[in-house]
């Protein structure tokens, strides 16, 4: 084979091994990027579920033991998500900053579902639901942002 | 007047029987992801189990012997076992999770949680085995089980946009924002529900149980061709409810709890007292009816004597078989394993071994020597063709669908 052609092969080759790589580094980056949305809404979900439960159980449409099996449930789930979340890859500092911002939102989650549950279970009552609101409002804005920048 | 009562009570059951464990999350779960853009893999999986589940009557009916007795000896131990291998199976974890959902709605009841009732509800179920007739164990499990028409009411009271509905029906209607792949994977999941295997070996083992003649034919279509599409009926309201409530609010079912909310939201405790000890009579009639068909079908294939129409002692493998399922069954749940992760993968599991299920009792159906002039028509034959084309479909779809979509996750 002549020498122009042997680069030839070799350039294309980088050419290829390089596409390859980008290919898979974007694949990793919106493979994270599906599994923090992923994350957001389950905690959504748990979050959401959490307020209705209350809300029914406040307007005395629910039982207590309905509401305190609900908001267990999903201090597990949400607990789970967040586990989820921290064996999320990292690969990048756009990644390591959208998997904090999600963290975070999640975190104020767990607090809040925990303590209404906790709270229930002590003085049968939840006093006000403002620090799930917040909570859910905070994983709604994460999960709106990584939504658009998807 | 004492045989229409008769068929009533036949049709009454069937509706109430019909709803387990895995219709009612995995009905829930469909509804508040995909609304009810499902609904036709329902209406799909009871007209399967229709087609099938009167077949299987008629075999035990005409013939005397259970469906499972005749596979064997129609096409010998090595194809039956097969059939048994695949059936046993997916019936010991549908026990399971049977179980797991009479310790969940138990937890509803009490906020105690569901692994401290777990034991109690495995010894109930064996108790009334031990102890109870079998007609007035199906009987009062379907019956009570009829609670779950709470879940029709309970959609009415949401007084939902009923045109709106019928759009998220139409098939092909759009799947939101969840993949396609997702949605097939729910597709087979709640065929798997809906078809799932032991209901049919349940339905011809209760007909010799019950003693059932060729007088009785019409007795048992009746209850199938009734009492199992308004059972349908039943699992379609669940889907409702979750699509009206949840879906606009992202809620995501990934327990039993969830599935109250809706019911809450419309009825109140009246209608919420309803809907659980209705979840109680059905999970708890599954539970029944899986450990039963476990003890039948294993015994139908090593030709021990089975039935609760002979008394314990005279059937003691039978028995003891159904006290070691239980046992697995507790032990499974007892290492902490969710109970609705069970369901979900046993209904996917359930596609997967239908068509070693079908085919047989189709086969036994059509012979001769067994049916007389009782065997299946052509029209029932073309029916149950197309069925075993799309049955196979799904079980190979299950399994890619299981692992590209994570379970649906």
């Amino acid at each position: 084979m002549p020498e122009g052609g042997s680069v030839r092969v070799w350039r294309r080759a980088v050419g290829l091994i390089l596409c390859l790589g980008l290919l898979c580094g974007c694949s990793q980056r919106a493979e994270a990027m599906e599994d923090l949305i992923k994350a957001l809404g389950d905690a959504h979900s748990a979050i959401a579920s959490s307020i209705l439960a209350i809300e029914l159980y406040e307007h005395e449409r629910s039982t207590r033991a309905v509401t305190e099996t609900v908001l267990r449930d999903m201090a597990g789930q949400i607990v789970d998500v967040a586990s989820a979340l921290e064996s999320v890859k990292i690969d990048s500092d756009q990644t390591q900053s959208d998997r904090d911002a999600a963290l975070a939102a999640v975190h104020a989650g767990v607090t809040a579902v925990l303590a209404s549950r906790d709270e229930l279970k002590t003085h049968s009552a939840v006093g006000n639901i403002a620090e799930l609101e917040s909570a859910a409002r905070q994983v709604d804005s994460v999960l709106a942002e990584l939504r658009g920048s998807r | 007047m004492k045989r229409v009562l008769g068929v009533a009570l036949g049709i009454l059951t069937a509706i109430g029987g019909f709803l387990d464990i895995g219709d009612m999350v995995t009905n829930a779960v469909v509804g508040s992801r995909f609304g009810l853009s499902l609904a036709w893999v329902v209406v799909v999986g009871v007209i399967g189990i229709c087609v099938f589940a009167q077949m299987s009557g008629r075999v035990a009916a005409v013939s005397g012997r259970a469906t499972f007795e005749l596979i064997r000896e129609r096409l010998g131990p090595r194809v039956a076992v097969l059939n048994l291998g695949a059936s046993f199976m997916i019936n010991l974890m549908t026990l399971t999770a049977e179980i797991g959902g009479v310790a969940l709605a138990l937890q509803l009841v009490s906020s105690v949680s569901y692994l401290l009732w777990v034991p109690f509800a495995a010894l109930a179920v064996w108790l009334v085995i031990w102890r109870v007739k079998f007609s007035v164990m199906e009987n009062v499990a379907g019956l009570v089980g009829l609670c779950l028409i709470g879940f029709a009411v309970a959609l009415f009271l949401l007084n939902p946009d009923w045109s709106e509905l019928g759009r998220q029906a139409v098939p092909g209607a759009s799947t939101g924002t969840e993949k396609v792949s997702t949605y097939w994977f729910y597709a087979v999941a709640l065929f798997g529900a809906a078809m799932t295997p032991y209901e049919v070996f349940f339905f011809s083992s209760g007909a010799v149980e019950e003693g059932w003649t060729v007088k009785d034919l019409a007795r048992s279509r009746a209850n199938v061709l009734v009492g199992f599409p308004l059972g349908g009926l039943l699992s379609l309201a669940i889907a409702g409810c979750a699509a009206v409530v949840l879906l606009p609010q992202f809620i995501s079912v990934t327990a039993l709890s969830q599935v109250m909310l809706p019911v809450a939201m419309a009825g109140g405790k009246v209608l919420l007292a309803l809907i659980i000890v209705g979840i109680v009579a059905a999970t708890a009639g599954a539970a029944l009816e899986t450990t039963l068909s476990a003890g039948y079908t294993i015994a139908q294939f090593l030709g021990w004597p089975w039935g609760k129409f002979r008394p314990p002692a005279q059937a003691a493998r039978f028995h003891l078989l159904m006290i070691i399922c239980l046992i697995v069954g507790i032990g499974t749940l007892m290492t902490g394993v969710d109970p609705i992760q069970v369901t979900e993968i046993s209904v996917v599991f359930s596609a997967v071994a239908l068509p070693l299920t079908y085919l047989p009792i189709l086969i036994v159906a059509n012979d001769p020597e067994y049916m007389g002039e009782h065997v299946n028509g052509q029209a029932l034959n073309g029916t149950a063709l197309i069925y075993l084309v799309i049955i196979l479909a799904a079980a190979l779809a299950a399994i890619p669908l299981l692992i590209i979509t994570g379970a649906g996750r």
